[in-house]
């Protein structure tokens, strides 16, 4: 039986919360595609993550060792990760959805010969036929995607597969191997610390968040009054905001942005892509603001009103003030 | 310089999306269609980097059906040299293993410097054409750049790429490499009038090559659906005055204000 192979993402000699949530993906596949599971963890000083993957997974794992694994390259994952996954012959090989796995997975599907399929958020088999569910059309549509007969790169959505962790009986095997694949036409140069914390959002109990649907900087004035109704509250806003110069992306939620979890999260003309979602879907209670029925944010919230936020929040604040005064 | 921007045309996003009567796409009838966002920072980009470099070339590229013809001629009024269409399908459903390889073609003879591509298509998401292609061509790629700066003397190209949390990584890559953008990374144009004028006359050539599909597999699109609206979700009804009330106890029946 063709196996399936787990590319596991490490983070200085750990594996990556994704890496957990790709096994499990991988072995909801292996139930619907059956073939053996196998980890493959690549890096520098992978030892500890490799027993690491094996006692939490109780999977084989194959560590590869490589000093040019340090910084992150497309060029050097793709070429190490390509020569130690074709001998395998698997059928799916299984990436976490990241900003590393995207980077590099298509092109390490075009070395093995292989389709690909990305950011994956469900799987199913319909009449006996294996079916990968994504988004598309920003959340608005779903996409069931029938991968090719033959080999597959799959990326899968963090967050979407959860990591149950069922202690294994017996923890997988370790095979210690080398690669001295060395990037040629690429170099590392470091990373920049991320942006200048806002301590503000990570305490805030309420965070009031605006979208492009505010359509215009001038009301943010709108959503900054909105917040002044809230004690302990702070302005956030999407990408799309924080891209249009309206707002300074230390403000941005979402994957390149901040993870918040307040109690209370008010999105205001934002539709809710998954990279948004990503920085605020574990709030304890969501409210969306949307003129669009169908916006996807609608999906995540406990709370909608379908409204223009335009001429429904001066109306929300003076409702409040009408009920704190009488 | 000798630069390739690619770009995608897909239906606005503002749109009401109903899924068409067969399943496999939306029912395109009076939908408006124009450049993807994330191409529009494409093209600045590539605009950025001729300014800086004279003499160099900015070719527009977009594979599709005839109607794709407009998204090339609106990077054409926005400052791109010349434009080019490699014919693929009736729109719909496009596997980005069949695009890449339309555009390699395109790409293999020209000996372009950088290419410069969307980090992701708003339709589809895949966020793959761009490093499908950089393989395909056998350079250098990075995707998600916030930031780039190509080198004085041409020979490589230095990348910020965004990646979680905030932070940056940064890389160096010789030319020619291929790097897809995040939207953030310039401000894009608008059209110049003397440019939309050039655009008018300018023809954008159909270039047909066949896409070889020998060597990866291609997907198929079972069907596209609307997403079932959660059951958490407790939409509120009534006049806005209404909401406005409900949404007031709601919050603080949960001693939220
Ligand atoms: C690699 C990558 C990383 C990314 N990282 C992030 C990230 O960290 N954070 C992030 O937010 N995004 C991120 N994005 C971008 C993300 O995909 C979306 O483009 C972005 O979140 C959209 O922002 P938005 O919802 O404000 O705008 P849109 O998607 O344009 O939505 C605007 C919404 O406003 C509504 N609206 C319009 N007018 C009104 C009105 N008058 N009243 C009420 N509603 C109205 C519309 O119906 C629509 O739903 C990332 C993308 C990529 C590819
Ligand atoms: N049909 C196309 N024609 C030209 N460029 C495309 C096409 N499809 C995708 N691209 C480019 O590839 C990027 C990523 O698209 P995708 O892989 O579909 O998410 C886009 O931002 C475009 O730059």
């Amino acid at each position: 039986m063709e196996p399936i192979v787990i590319a596991a993402e490490l983070d200085n000699g750990t594996a990556h919360p994704a890496s957990l949530e790709a096994v499990c993906f991988a072995r909801a596949l292996s139930r619907l595609a059956p073939g053996p599971l196998v980890i493959i963890a690549a890096g520098r000083d992978v030892r500890m993550a490799a027993d690491g993957l094996a006692a939490a997974t109780g999977i084989d794992v194959i560590a590869v060792e490589n000093e040019h694994m340090a910084e992150y390259t497309g060029e050097t994952w793709k070429k190490t990760l390509a020569a130690s996954i074709a001998p395998l012959a698997p059928r799916f090989v299984v990436i976490p959805h990241s900003a590393r796995g995207y980077d590099f997975a298509p092109g390490l599907a075009v070395r093995l010969g292989a389709g690909c399929v990305t950011a994956i958020e469900a799987l199913s088999e319909r009449e006996g036929v294996l079916e990968f569910t994504r988004l598309a059309f920003g959340g608005k549509a779903l996409m069931d995607i029938v991968p090719p007969r033959g080999r597959s790169v799959l990326t899968v959505q963090p967050g979407a597969f959860p990591a149950e962790a069922p202690a294994p009986a017996a923890p997988g095997t370790v095979t210690l191997t080398r690669s001295t694949a060395a990037p040629e036409r690429s170099r590392p140069l470091g990373r920049t610390a991320s942006g200048p914390e806002t301590a503000s959002l990570n305490e805030a109990e309420v965070i009031v968040a605006a979208g492009r649907g505010i359509g215009k900087k001038e009301n943010l004035e709108l959503i900054r009054a909105l917040a002044a109704l809230f004690p302990r509250s702070a302005l956030a806003g999407s990408r799309a905001v924080c891209d249009a110069g309206w707002l300074e992306y230390a403000r941005q939620v979402g994957v390149t942005g901040k993870t918040v979890s307040p109690r209370l999260y008010i999105a205001c003309g934002i539709s809710g892509t998954a990279q948004h979602l990503a920085g605020m879907k574990n709030s304890q209670t969501i409210v969306a603001i949307n003129t669009d029925a169908g916006a996807p944010i609608f999906n995540v919230a406990h709370v909608g009103v379908v409204e223009d936020l335009t001429r429904f929040i001066p109306l929300l604040i003076e409702t409040r003030g009408k009920a704190v005064k009488g | 310089m000798k630069i390739l921007v690619c770009v995608k045309q897909v239906v606005d996003s503002e749109s009401v999306i109903a899924i068409a009567p067969s399943g496999s796409w939306i029912a395109e009838e009076g939908l408006v269609f124009r450049m993807n966002r994330f191409d529009e920072y494409a093209v600045e980009e590539s605009l950025v980097i001729r300014d800086t470099f004279p003499g160099s070339v900015v070719t527009a590229l977009s594979v599709g059906p005839a109607r794709v013809e407009s998204t090339v001629r609106r990077a054409i009024e926005m400052g791109a040299d010349r434009g080019v269409r490699v014919p693929l399908g009736e729109g719909g459903y496009a596997s980005p293993m069949a695009v890449a390889s339309l555009a390699a073609a395109h790409a293999r003879d020209e000996g372009y410097d950088l290419i410069l591509c969307g980090a992701m298509a708003e339709d589809d998401m895949h966020a793959q054409v761009g490093p499908l292609l950089a393989e395909m061509l056998g350079i250098p790629s990075a995707s998600s750049a916030i930031a780039l700066k190509t080198a004085d003397d041409a020979s490589a190209v230095r990348v910020e790429r965004e990646i979680e949390g905030g932070s940056r990584e940064i890389l160096e890559l010789s030319l020619p490499a291929l790097v897809a953008v995040q939207p953030g990374i310039n401000r894009p144009r608008y059209p110049s009038l003397s440019n939309v004028l050039r655009a008018k006359g300018q023809p954008v050539p159909e270039e047909p090559h066949a896409a070889d599909e020998s060597a990866n597999g291609i997907e198929r699109l079972a069907r596209l659906r609307l997403p079932e609206r959660s059951s958490r979700c407790e939409m509120l009804e009534g006049s806005s005055a209404e909401k406005a009330e409900k949404l007031l106890a709601l919050l603080a029946a949960k001693s939220l204000i």
